[in-house]
């Protein structure tokens, strides 16, 4: 019976905790598994992340480093642990968690594959640090050691991909009686949309991951440039916003329940963040744009490959822009129009949604030189951008890149600190909430600033030395490491304060509500999640409740405004 | 005998079952065939793109002395489309909850994807496609990830078939346990989806790799 692969299963409590985490399928613990470790690997990438950016301060010479190659395992470390290891698993985690709750599911589908996906990941990030630590990685000298990379990466990959399925099922398959899919959660579904993305998009990065492994392991002809770029097709605009997606929903979900007015135009939210997925998607046409050019060299009939790969590249930008803009304008309206109470919760999701959008907007920068190529084949003549505006290639890309980092961490802790009681039965810090986040917010712009800056004159994507360095690309070296070292200190407080409430006295008060079946149920909830399954008329659930027990017409107004 | 006024079948403080989920298996592979799909969307693209780019510097793409037989590679698409129509009858005969086919039809897919795995073996070793790049020879740099891709699709495909072999074997044991019967098919109809998938990929290759060379 199907019903086998939804039916939460925990240790006996006469077990060690190590047999309890082993053995559990409970969506709860794993989702708290994913968080805690994610946390823990965001601030150990980011303090990697530090050195590095550090290092290329001054590019004349080494002063951490032993030389280049080493300076580029750093570098490809910290960001392959900041988004792979951190930010992606944090996602996992409050996916795991929160989407069987607020679908209304006993369980997440397949528990014990969503236990085996966390422990693949787990062990798979363990060998990347060996690979690392070993003289693996893209610019490693030990040939094995940088065929383990290849392998414990793409390993890392297929433990992600596995629990997003597990978290797409429960949206598709397990939702509660009543529930169709345009009543689900708007964070609910955006978790749903994010998981589908990833299952199309990590795949090619896999791909790319086999066949750096078979290279290495048998030919070795790749060079570093090439598989410390690896993780480009993930980690480059439009490909990125593939983070925004969850930030966004947190950011409406978290806004709705805290300003006291649920977001107006639910559907219209819901087809922002699919829009945005589609839009996120075109990074990946790129990658088949290959094929564009086989068709072009096959036929001869002209076809202009490179402003094909263009066109995508800035369609998929400016197509971005609109969703995000509709997102956040209805953000705005709820707040404008509700009681907002500032708190973590929502200095998180408006911070990280600000972001994000602050992101698409400075990515526009990028296509200006494909613009203007584009006019200029038109007109059979030479493009002429000037040199601070031939972007692409440059760390410009890691400063649109930090943007829509820092606001999916922004949106992560912005719903740990709404969701906390609802996770551990105690709350975050409100003072460690509000420094982590404004360091964050603050270290994510100056990381973008600096790198933008530095881009503008023309300091290539990748860090190397050089004899005869760039001017003035130091300045904004320095802003980027004081923004790194600011976001670090943002995450490691985050860290911290998780760690500090894990072990703090239960509180049993609740401060809020919201309109979702998952405060529907205790704090944290039993191991069915609920005592009754249930079923819902409607995307808020719990307004319903109210209205009809208030019974006085106008809820009701208010529900069908928000449900239009 | 029974006081049949008295008598409660379901006692009241029982709690209801949950009601059944379905098609969480089917769906689960579904997801997990898109993924697999795209793995080879990618690497297929990459294989075309750089095949396109040796061609067009004059070069051939295969390096000299090895030649892709037409032979085993059609007859390997034989096999998996045999396989296709031998899935359809395992399906049929679970509906109809015909046992004995169910087991006999699933028994012959799993054999059909020993044979595939079994020509691909013999195919590779025909062909001996070197790993390295001979530059003395006359190769290009822009070979350089021809071999490598060449074995990532291949071998690639090779796990797949294994995977959806294990697939229809646990699922043919659950039916050999009672758990999937006429009235509760899901579990072979997600591993018939995860095969048919595998098939369609195998042709894909078949067309890009073997035939187009």
């Amino acid at each position: 019976m199907a019903q086998n692969e939804m039916t939460p299963t925990d240790a006996p409590s006469d077990q060690s905790v190590l047999e309890r985490i082993l053995g559990t399928s409970d969506h709860k613990t794993i989702g708290r598994m994913w968080m805690l470790a994610g946390a823990a690997v965001l601030a150990a990438g980011m303090a990697v992340s530090l050195v590095a950016a550090i290092e290329q301060i001054s590019l004349a010479s080494f002063s951490i480093a032993a030389d280049g190659d080493e300076l580029v395992q750093i570098w490809s470390s910290g960001r392959t642990f900041t988004l792979i290891g951190g930010v992606v698993a944090l996602l996992v985690g409050l996916a795991t968690y929160l989407v069987p709750l607020q679908v209304g599911s006993s369980a997440i589908a397949f528990g014990r594959g969503a236990n085996a996906a966390f422990w693949i990941w787990f062990i798979s990030v363990d060998l990347l640090v060996v690979s690392y630590l070993l003289n693996g990685g893209p610019g490693g000298g030990r040939r094995d050691f940088v065929a383990l990379w290849a392998l414990s990466l793409g390993g890392a990959l297929i433990g992600i991909m596995w629990a997003l399925i597990c978290v797409a099922t429960t949206v598709l398959a397990a939702r509660a009686p009543g529930m169709t899919l345009e009543r689900a959660p708007i964070s609910a579904w955006a978790f749903g949309v994010w998981a589908l993305l990833g299952l199309v998009s990590l795949p090619i990065l896999l791909g790319q991951l086999v066949l750096s492994y078979i290279d290495v392991r048998y030919e070795y002809l790749s060079s570093y440039t090439r598989l410390a770029s690896a993780i480009d097709s993930i980690s480059l605009a439009p490909a990125i916003y593939w983070l925004a997606i969850p930030a966004m929903g947190i950011a409406a979900e978290v806004v709705g329940v805290h300003s006291g007015q649920p977001i107006r135009f639910h559907k219209s939210v819901m087809a922002g963040i699919g829009a945005l997925s589609i839009m996120a998607f075109g990074g990946d046409f790129l990658g088949f744009a290959g094929i564009a050019r086989t068709f072009d060299a096959e036929t001869e009939l002209g076809f202009k490959a490179i402003a094909f790969d263009n066109g995508l590249l800035v369609v998929a930008l400016f197509g971005a822009l609109l969703p995000l803009l509709v997102i956040m304008g209805l953000i705005s309206d709820s707040l404008r129009s509700g009681r907002a109470s500032m708190n973590p919760s929502m200095l998180g999701a408006l911070g990280g949604g600000a972001l994000v959008l602050l992101g698409a907007i400075a990515a526009l920068l990028g296509t200006i030189e494909p613009i203007v190529g584009f006019f200029a084949d038109l007109a059979n003549r030479t493009p002429d951008v000037p040199d601070f505006l031939q972007l692409n290639g440059t760390s410009f890309n890691a400063g649109v890149t930090a943007l829509v980092i820092g606001g999916a961490v922004l949106a992560s802790i912005g719903a740990a600190h709404h969701w906390a009681h609802k996770i551990w039965g105690r709350y975050l810090t409100d003072g460690l909430g509000n420094l982590s986040i404004t360091a964050v917010l603050l270290g994510s712009l100056a990381t973008a600033i600096g790198n933008i800056g530095a881009g503008t004159r023309s300091q290539p994507a990748l860090p190397q030395i050089d004899s005869s360095p760039l001017s003035g690309v130091e300045l904004f070296n320095a802003i980027t490491a004081l923004g790194v070292a600011l976001a670090l200190l943002g995450v490691a407080i985050f860290a911290l304060d998780l760690l500090k409430t894990a072990t703090s006295k239960r509180d049993d008060t609740e401060r809020w509500s919201g309109h979702t079946l998952e405060w529907s149920t205790d704090s944290p909830p039993p191991l069915a999640n609920f005592a009754v399954a249930p079923s819902v008329g409607s995307a808020f659930p719990l307004l319903d409740l109210a209205g009809d027990e208030s019974d006085d017409g106008e809820s009701a107004d208010a529900r069908e405004e928000v449900d239009a | 005998m029974t006081d049949v006024s008295t008598f409660d079948p379901i006692p009241l403080d029982v709690r209801p079952a949950e009601p059944a989920r379905p098609r969480l298996l089917v769906t689960a592979t579904a997801l997990a065939s898109v993924a697999t799909i795209m793995m080879f969307a990618g690497l297929l693209g990459a294989y075309i793109s750089q095949r396109a780019d040796v061609i067009a510097t004059g070069e051939t793409w295969l390096p000299g002395g090895v030649v892709i037989p037409l032979t085993q590679p059609n007859m390997m698409m034989i096999t998996m489309v045999f396989s296709v129509a031998i899935m359809t009858w395992a399906l049929s005969s679970i509906r109809n909850d015909d046992r004995p086919n169910t087991y006999i039809a699933l028994g012959l897919c799993v054999i059909f994807g020993v044979a595939y795995i079994s020509q691909t073996a013999f195919l590779l070793n025909l062909m001996e496609m070197p790993l390295s790049v001979d530059f003395a020879a006359g190769d290009t740099i822009d070979a350089w990830q021809r071999a490598p891709l060449f074995y990532s699709i291949i071998g690639g495909h090779v796990i797949m078939v294994i995977a959806a072999m294990i697939y229809l074997v646990v699922m043919g044991f659950r039916t050999l346990g009672g758990q999937y019967n006429a009235k509760d098919v899901e579990g072979l109809y997600a591993a018939a989806l995860f095969w048919y998938v595998t098939v369609g990929v195998y042709l894909v290759i078949w067309y890009t790799i073997y035939i187009t060379k």
